[in-house]
């Protein structure tokens, strides 16, 4: 799958994200983060045919691992043939808002892509589950991740999946509200 | 008993005896299948947290599959701390290819009786 991962590579060069050689057995780290990024992105609309599943490391896709161990001298250069498109690049923006802009990612960066993309996994498959289900879910499938964590990932996975079509008047009013009453 | 049974089952027997029998534990194959489709590497907490062993069991069982050469343990870096992942080395894949085609004997044994 070239395509798709090219598309991963153009996403980390907009970020211009370090991230060392995955095929070195060592770099642990830019194995997990790449798999992670690359669940969110698909989340989130960018078309890909990786296919994840929730594993013991949260979703993860075997086919994405064979495209790193193949073009892994592409991943530290960040260099791709793909362009991405405009709306390709606004789902990048808001990745770089909420998460990579979030306090969190600075201290725990692993876990906290680990957990939002658990919850948006678990969000994909089961639309329709409530807050506190999310919770439950993540901390059956992933114990070892603290409580803040997981609440923190679920409101940002909130923000990431909010589109602006559902700010409604009602909703402007009531936020606009909520933004005088801290006043 | 026709040639052909005789020559499975003769097929079965030495061909067990290319399988290595401390592997062939229930905890220790498992943590060596998972180990080896997850080629990423596998922590610790993880593996206790799928197979819902005790911590002892689980590092009794890695330390063994590591001594017989099947499995690495690294010291990697994440989020800034020192954490130990468990790879799969060639020996680990090869002996893992020799578990699974003993098992596609016993199969093959299996059909040919059902026929």
């Amino acid at each position: 799958m070239y395509k798709d991962f090219m598309k991963i590579l153009a996403a980390l060069k907009y970020w211009d994200l370090p991230l060392n050689d995955p095929s070195y057995r060592s770099n642990f780290q830019s194995r997990k983060i790449l798999q992670k990024l690359t669940y969110i992105c698909k989340s989130l609309k960018i078309q890909m045919d990786y296919t994840f599943s929730l594993y013991i490391h949260g979703p993860y896709c075997t086919t994405l691992a064979d495209d790193y161990y193949k073009y892994h001298n592409n991943v530290p250069k960040k260099s791709t043939t793909y362009e991405p498109e405009n709306e390709e690049i606004e789902i990048y923006k808001k990745i770089k808002v909420y998460v990579f802009s979030h306090p969190l990612y600075n201290r725990n960066r692993v876990e906290f892509l680990e957990a939002i993309a658990t919850i948006m996994y678990l969000k994909d498959i089961n639309p329709g589950l409530l807050d506190d289900e999310i919770f439950e879910n993540t901390k059956i499938n992933k114990p070892y991740l603290s409580d803040r964590i997981i609440i923190i990932a679920t409101n940002v996975v909130k923000q990431l999946l909010f589109k602006p079509e559902y700010l409604t008047d009602e909703l402007k009013e009531e936020l606009e509200m909520w933004d005088r009453a801290e006043d | 008993m026709s040639t052909d049974q005789t020559n499975i089952l003769k097929e079965l027997i030495d061909f067990s005896n290319k399988v290595n029998s401390k592997v062939f534990n229930h905890t220790r194959f498992l943590i060596l299948t998972i180990i080896s489709y997850i080629r990423d590497g596998v922590q610790f907490r993880v593996l206790k947290n799928l197979l819902n062993i005790s911590d002892g069991k689980l590092q009794a069982d890695l330390e063994n599959l590591k001594e017989m050469g099947y499995i690495e343990k690294i010291k990697v870096d994440l989020d800034n701390k020192k954490v130990t992942i468990y790879m799969i080395t060639d020996s680990g894949k090869n002996e893992i290819k020799k578990i699974t085609s003993w098992i596609e004997i016993i199969k093959k044994m299996k059909d040919s009786k059902d026929v």
